[in-house]
């Protein structure tokens, strides 16, 4: 009898560590995408979008409304990188582009 | 910082010394220039051009009147007839570059009409058949002495020479440092003269589409994203690209590959 409720304490505690690990991915995407989506605008603003970055976070959104939040993390991660690199292009044309002037 | 006029004989004697057996006005068929083998085809595709039917259409929509019985005639210097080698032109009262394309669908809206959708359809055949009536005028696009006028044409000149897209590549990376070299298959066509044949009918297209169609396709191909039609970052890069083309005939509508 105290084996049973043992093992039942083992299996509770278990479903509340997978629970707290679900919601805890869930605001990871979330916060992945809303990170995402925030240098995606910058880079709109900088006038350097790249068109592979929407379909990235187009497809994050997908995989967070199937749940399947670690490829929603991932996909948003990959976002967030390739914004960065068009913001980092956006900073060094600034200046670069005087470089490719016919001479 | 040099004058627009300065940065224009750069441009263009960058050309004429890469081809000197190459004459400027013959730019205007870009990359038929260049390459004798796609000039072959070209010429032969040439006798029955792809783009006269639409042509003929764009004519009829020219002279259909509006509801209120104006013509586009009415919203243009002389009748619209031979003007598209001063087109972009920078209007200074609204301190921005208007386009051929831009006008034309001012035109309508100013007649009650509704606006066209940019970049094909309507508007191509439209412009088209106001390309041709410009057939061998030489382009001529003015910047007026006015702050917000330069500042357009620099605009322009940094987006052209400006790397975008995940690729990394410029307008100029092609179209000048690489000119004349392969693509893939594909030889690049010089800068010099990309204006002149706009509408162009291309094949893969299947269809007429305008200069900022064109610029969206080259977006794509660097993996930038491309911008609305008459966006101010497109009108601006077609007043630098145009006035770097003054002094070069007219010579469209014209078909592509």
């Amino acid at each position: 009898m105290k084996s049973n409720y043992i093992f039942i304490l083992v299996l509770l505690t278990l479903f509340s560590f997978s629970a707290n690990a679900h919601s805890t991915s869930e605001s990871q995407a979330e916060k992945a995408l809303q990170t995402a989506n925030e240098l995606l605008a910058k880079t709109i603003v900088a006038g350097h979008q790249w068109n592979t970055i929407k379909p990235l976070i187009d497809q994050s959104k997908k995989a967070l409304q199937a749940k399947d939040f670690n490829n929603a993390i991932s996909l948003a991660n990959e976002a967030i990188d390739q914004s960065k690199l068009a913001l980092m292009q956006a900073e060094s044309e600034k200046t670069n582009w005087l470089y490719s002037l016919p001479k | 910082m040099a004058t627009p006029e300065q940065d224009k004989q750069t441009f263009q004697n960058f050309y004429s010394e890469r081809f000197p057996n190459i004459a400027l006005e013959d730019f205007t068929d870009g990359v038929y220039a260049l390459d004798q083998d796609a000039r072959s085809q070209w010429e032969a595709m040439s006798d029955f051009p792809p783009y006269e039917d639409d042509l003929e259409l764009g004519e009829e929509l020219y002279n259909t009147a509006f509801k209120n019985g104006q013509h586009y005639a009415s919203c243009f210097e002389n009748e619209g007839d031979n003007i598209r080698q001063n087109y972009p032109r920078f209007d200074i009262d609204r301190g921005m570059v208007v386009t051929l394309e831009l006008a034309i669908n001012e035109c309508r809206t100013n007649n009650g009409e509704e606006a066209l959708a940019y970049k094909q359809g309507d508007i191509a055949k439209i412009s088209a058949y106001m390309a041709s009536t410009s057939e061998g005028s030489l382009i001529n696009v003015t910047i007026p002495d006015n702050a917000k006028a330069l500042s357009a044409y620099e605009a322009g000149k940094q987006y052209f020479y400006s790397k975008r897209g995940q690729l990394n590549f410029s307008c100029a990376n092609c179209h000048v440092q690489n000119v004349g070299r392969k693509a893939r298959s594909e030889t690049l066509s010089p800068a010099l003269g990309h204006t002149s044949h706009f509408p162009v009918y291309r094949l893969a297209w299947g269809s007429l589409g305008t200069l900022h169609k064109r610029f969206d396709a080259c977006n794509k191909q660097v993996r930038a994203q491309p911008l609305d039609g008459q966006s101010e970052a497109y009108r601006n890069l077609e007043y630098f690209l145009t006035y770097m083309n003054n002094g070069l005939p007219i010579n469209g509508p014209a078909s592509r590959k």
